[in-house]
């Protein structure tokens, strides 16, 4: 035991002396989590209010009707209307993206809903955002249907017999207001996914960890080839703690540099990672994964420069497909599925799991980075001994 | 002739070490290929909908409605189901109608949707749309619940309600769209070659300063200069040899992206003049960066700290279009902003070389300035070792 925390103090103090694990571990995904965030952070935080204009040709109830839905949307902090006089002027500011979108109510509209005649209002939409359009939309859809319920209820009230011709009008206005029969509730619901900056921070970190985690074989093949390592096992000692002792060293260095990650991005680019306690189960699942999976690759090499060139691909490999750079598994299944055989899928969706707050959620994701860990171990461990061997 | 020499030895250290091949050849198309494939489906939004146990004419209306207003819809088992994918944005937002929702519509009672959607996302504006379609599927139950509220017989204006839906006067929403196609005539490979053939170009210049302080530190450039041979021949062949390195690997980018996405690159004379430039300035960076540091771990690092910020900065990785416009400000400070506007021009607008020649005067510029600086540092560092 005592000869296995002597070697791992030995490769801390080596690789703290090189100065490119701090570049690596820790300067680069800083920097780039904090420029990532700044590029791409505006596109995934969506905003939640649509700016709309409103064009009233009309001045006359049905429009008033619709003044009405547009207040209440904006009272529920959804719209932000503002007025147009014009069409044509509806339809620049729409182009130009000073709104999302506009309604046009066109002159005499009143009129033709009064007399029982079809009429048209207009939504104009930018063709590069056409999820806004859709909504505005169906904002105008749920307005129309109104109306024509209106109508139609009291078609059919006095179609029943129950409504004389007179009342036609104040009963279509009224039946128009009316709550409809199937009301749609929001229902309040947790958040499982992570923020721009808590995702560029952590699919970053675990990136670069991947490159500092494989130190524990390239060191002993470094050791081989720098003569040192027929010294290490001349030395009464068995081989396991030569093993044993540079993969608690990586680990405990990769651990260092999650730490300082964690609370870095936290207090410089906002990063919310969530309960400490969850993010510390997951931190040393990772690192134990990403520990097993780079040791194993790299032992299947012969040179210390070998090794470190199959680790980085591996790495690199794992971090596209598993979502470190881009959130690849929206939508593809294809995609998804192959994520599933990276530790940074894990890792990252069982930090989204913590985002609801619930620490137990992410006990599943942290059972397969463990699992990971434990058949990259058994892979790797027959050519570490070879790798051990004299 | 010398140079030449040197640069065919740098060449053929390169392509020996096997690990290069995968970073030059393979991993470029890969991410094309990967951002190709997740791009076309961003920006669409999708409902999560559970239509209960036994949909009824009412159920199976709501849903096929917001099908008809253009969004994709996923069917889940249970009202659960719907609000963990919501909450995991596989969906934009999730809606859940009850078993019970025809039954207890034909008996005279209202029913309740459910609708799902994460506190901070866009999902809370589907709300309207939902809404709509709840409203539009239900429109003739309103319409006897109303008479029946008047006094009517229920069978009597269920009778008469389907001859008054005919003669009830339709209010048409028409909704036309203006502005311009952002990307135009460009597929997702498209936009997203550019910007990787930029992105690797400068990875490979910056990675390739590795080798330039390996040279170095073998003591092979201060053997270089023992044979009768100027330091300007050396460097010129130091240069020349990442430059080759840095213009294969884009030639490579730009036939297999031809090949297997059907890239069209446009007009070839344009793109070859920003190829060739970015690779000067590319090779630049490099000579200066292998100046800079050290230990090649430590310049590789470094390396590539600096290659992928400038590319996210320079809009390599991102459409320059989606930026905010004081981002877009500062993103003219990189060379890749000025590639990736030439590159726009020619693929999505058809340009000529004679429509990019402010980008390529900029990007000269870079490369002169890159290429003098490292020189003069060079000649200071190559002997040193």
């Amino acid at each position: 035991m005592n000869a296995v925390l002597t070697i791992a103090a030995k490769d801390i103090r080596q690789r703290l002396r090189d100065r490119s694990v701090f570049i690596i571990a820790i300067l680069a995904p800083l920097a780039l989590a904090f420029v990532f965030n700044l590029v791409f952070g505006g596109v995934l935080g969506g905003n939640v209010q649509l700016s709309v204009g409103v064009v009233d040709a009309d001045e006359g109830p049905v429009s008033d009707g619709f003044a009405g839905l547009v207040d209440s949307l904006e009272a529920a902090g959804l719209l932000d209307p503002t007025s147009y006089p014009d069409a044509a002027a509806a339809r620049a500011a729409v182009d130009d993206e000073d709104v999302g979108a506009a309604f046009v109510l066109p002159e005499g509209l009143s009129a033709r809903v009064r007399s029982g005649q079809s009429a048209t209002m207009e939504v104009i939409g930018n063709v590069d955002a056409s999820t806004t359009a859709a909504i505005a939309s169906a904002i105008a859809e749920r307005f129309a249907a109104s109306v024509r319920i209106g109508a139609l209820s009291a078609a059919t009230a006095l179609g029943a017999g129950v409504l004389a011709p007179d009342e036609l009008e104040a009963a279509a206005a009224e039946a128009g207001m009316a709550p409809p029969p199937v009301a749609v509730t929001a229902v309040e619901t947790d958040t499982r996914q992570l923020t721009g900056s808590t995702y560029y921070s952590a699919g970053l970190a675990i990136f670069f960890i991947f490159f500092i985690a494989g130190l524990a074989i390239t060191s002993m093949l470094g050791e081989r080839s720098g003569g040192t390592l027929p010294r290490l096992i001349a030395a009464p000692i068995p081989r396991y703690a030569v093993l044993a002792g540079k993969a608690l060293a990586s680990i405990l260095v990769s651990l260092g540099a999650m730490a300082v990650l964690v609370i870095g991005t936290t207090l410089l680019i906002g990063a919310d990672w969530g309960n400490p306690f969850g993010v510390a189960i997951l931190v040393v699942c990772a690192v134990l994964a990403v520990t097993a999976i780079m040791n194993a690759i790299g032992s299947f090499a012969r040179s210390a420069e070998q090794g470190a060139n199959l680790q980085s691909v591996v790495g690199i490999v794992m971090a596209m497909l598993g979502g470190s750079f881009i959130p690849i598994s929206l939508g593809n299944p294809v995609l998804a599925a192959v994520a599933r055989l990276t530790p940074n899928a894990w890792f990252l969706d069982g930090l989204a799991e913590l985002q609801a707050g619930n620490v137990a959620d992410v006990l599943p994701y942290a059972g397969v980075l463990l699992l990971m860990a434990v058949v990259w171990t058994a892979i790797g461990l027959p050519f570490m001994r070879r790798a051990v061997a004299a | 002739m010398k140079a030449l020499a040197i640069a065919l030895t740098n060449l053929k250290r390169f392509f020996r070490d096997r690990t290069n091949v995968f970073f030059v050849f393979i991993l470029p198309i890969g991410l094309i290929l990967l951002i190709g494939s997740t791009m076309g489906n961003a920006g669409t939004s999708s409902f999560g909908v559970y239509p209960g146990a036994a949909p009824g004419a009412v159920a199976d209306r709501i849903v096929a409605g917001l099908e008809e207003r253009g969004f994709s819809v996923e069917g889940y088992g249970s009202a659960e189901d719907v609000r963990l994918a919501v909450e995991r944005g596989e969906v934009t937002a999730g809606v859940a109608v009850p078993d019970d929702l025809d039954a207890r519509l034909a008996a005279g009672d209202t029913a309740d949707i459910a609708f799902y959607a994460t506190p901070n996302g866009q999902g809370a504006q589907l709300q309207s749309v939902v809404d709509t379609a709840a409203v539009a599927a239900s429109e003739t139950v309103a319409a006897v619940r109303f008479a029946v509220s008047r006094g009517a017989d229920r069978g009597t204006a269920e009778g008469v309600v389907t001859a008054a839906a005919a003669a009830a006067p339709t209010l048409t929403v028409t909704t036309s769209t203006v502005g311009e196609e952002l990307f135009e005539g460009a597929t997702t490979y498209e936009v997203g070659s550019a910007g990787e053939l930029i992105l690797f170009m400068f990875i490979t210049g910056l990675a390739g300063s590795a080798e330039l302080i390996e040279t170095r530190r073998l003591g092979i450039s201060r053997r270089m200069l023992g044979t009768p041979t100027s330091a300007g021949t050396v460097l010129a062949g130091e240069a020349l040899g990442r430059l080759v390195i840095i213009l294969m690997q884009a030639v490579y980018i730009v036939v297999a992206s031809a090949l297997l996405f059907q890239v069209d690159w446009g007009n070839l004379l344009a793109t070859g003049a920003v190829v060739l430039l970015f690779a000067l300035v590319a090779a630049g960076a490099s000579m200066l960066f292998g100046t800079l540091f050290s230990t090649p771990q430590q310049s590789s690092g470094a390396g590539i700290i600096v290659a992928l910020a400038l590319a996210a900065l320079g809009g390599a990785m991102l459409p320059i279009e989606l930026f905010s416009p004081t981002l877009r400000e500062i993103a003219k400070v990189t060379p890749h902003f000025w590639a990736v506007d030439a590159f726009s021009e020619v693929l999505r607008r058809g340009g000529g070389l004679a429509d990019i020649l402010p980008q390529l005067g900029v990007l000269a510029a870079f490369a002169v300035v890159l290429i003098t600086v490292a020189a003069w540092r060079m000649r200071a560092v190559i002997a040193r070792g």
